[in-house]
């Protein structure tokens, strides 16, 4: 009877688990229209070449996978919406940078099946008015996550890309 | 008296001794498998900083499902004199992989040097050297890209199901347009292209990272291993418990030595 009774328990969390794959935090559109207050401005993009894609392949880790990158801006603010793999899949993350500072990081989409902490807010807060050193790192240490290392990982080097592609665009310079 | 003997088996040296007998046999069982995952898991925790990640496994290499034979349906377009071929969830353009996780591709057409591979999920720009200018997903498309196809001036235009839209001419943004469009279609593409493309997907092998992953997880050893692992993961824990306890007992059984003499 106890039994009986906690099949259902089970294939909830089996339920809960599955879902986890594939989500959606926040759509991408919508990200970009908070962070223009309503009006988004027309895309731009910048070129990976020469010592851009250098720098980017030093912060990632690996040579980026594509040869220029769109954004957003305005004024001294721009924002961008990045992909990349923590473990298997590609997370979309979401940059806002205003003066040289992150403004705000969210975790858009997201498709792996563990690691997803690295969407709330104690983790995405940390960025929080952080700024690029001239070696290319964060100003200020973030705190993994145990258990979603290579998410942490993906995140905080997105976070590093999107500030020196900032730097890279008139809106930064 | 038999009573007393199963007792005293279960308490006192009794104990001691069966927990030493079942930690050296729990240990020599689960010996190889405990090294393997504690040597996987070194590299892995030092994978990035020995660049493991950038390392490419040859299949010949690896056993099993990489090194599969892909026989799956292949989907091709052709334009500007190249072919984009859509094969085993992967996009395949001049012999190389350009991308994945973009869905299936819908159509290809060339915007001047560029060619613009469509997928349901998005458009992947395609260098002239097969390199990836960019890949366009929800954000910077209006919609889900049902055909591609180039206009009069040859400007490239898609069809969303919202209605056809037209690029610019650096393909970054999109506007509304009713002008008559020549789709891509679906061809036959040549034997030596559908060769390339299998050889692509198939010669594909895992990162050396990965490999050390699945070798450390034990998924590279098939579906057994798995479990083989698992039990190894739970020898740990006994090995943990049995080593724990054994070492109490024996401090407790010196001090009590020491307090006698």
């Amino acid at each position: 009877m106890r039994m009986t009774a906690l099949f259902p328990v089970l294939v909830a969390v089996l339920l809960v688990g599955a879902a986890r794959a594939d989500q959606v935090f926040q759509p991408p559109q919508s990200f970009l229209r908070q962070a223009f207050a309503g009006t988004v401005p027309d895309p731009a993009v910048v070129w990976l070449t020469g010592e851009r894609m250098d720098a980017a392949a030093r912060i990632l880790g690996h040579r980026p996978h594509m040869l220029r990158v769109r954004y957003w801006g305005r004024s001294h603010r721009t924002a961008w919406i990045l992909e990349e793999i923590g473990k298997e899949r590609p997370i979309t993350t979401g940059v806002v940078i205003d003066g040289g500072r992150i403004e705000r990081v969210a975790v858009l989409v997201y498709r792996e099946s563990i690691g997803w902490e690295v969407r709330y807010a104690f983790f995405t807060d940390q960025f929080e008015n952080v700024r690029l050193t001239d070696d290319l790192r964060l100003n200020k240490a973030v705190d993994g996550i145990s258990g979603a290392t290579l998410s942490v990982r993906a995140v905080t080097n997105v976070a590093r890309l999107a500030l020196y592609l900032d730097g890279q665009t008139p809106h930064g310079q | 008296m038999a009573n007393s003997d199963r007792l005293r088996r279960w308490t006192g040296p009794g104990l001691t001794a069966a927990l030493l007998r079942w930690h050296r046999r729990v240990g020599l069982a689960s010996f190889a498998v405990i090294a393997i995952m504690a040597v996987s898991g070194l590299l892995l925790n030092h994978a990035r900083t020995l660049g493991l990640h950038e390392i490419d496994v040859d299949t010949r290499f690896v056993p099993g499902r990489y090194g599969q034979t892909i026989d799956a349906p292949i989907r091709a377009f052709h334009a500007g004199g190249r072919w984009a071929v859509w094969l085993s969830r992967r996009v395949i353009v001049d012999g190389r992989i350009v991308g994945s996780d973009v869905g299936p591709v819908v159509g290809a057409r060339a915007a001047g040097p560029v060619l613009v591979v469509a997928a349901e999920r998005g458009l992947l720009l395609i260098g002239p050297k097969g390199q990836v200018i960019e890949s366009l997903g929800a954000v910077a498309l209006p919609g889900p890209v049902e055909r591609v196809g180039t206009d009069g001036s040859g400007r490239i235009v898609i069809d969303t199901g919202k209605g056809l839209f037209r690029a610019d001419d650096q393909l970054l943004s999109w506007s509304p347009t009713s002008t008559a469009a020549a789709w891509s279609q679906l061809s036959n593409p040549p034997s030596a292209v559908v060769r390339a493309a299998r050889a692509a997907v198939s010669a594909r092998g895992p990162s050396l990272e990965r490999l050390v992953l699945e070798v450390h997880t034990g998924r590279i050893f098939g579906p057994w291993g798995i479990y083989l692992f698992d039990a190894a993961a739970l020898c740990l824990i006994v090995l943990a418990a049995t080593g724990a306890v054994n070492a109490l007992k024996r401090g407790r059984a010196r001090s009590k030595g020491e307090e006698s003499s």
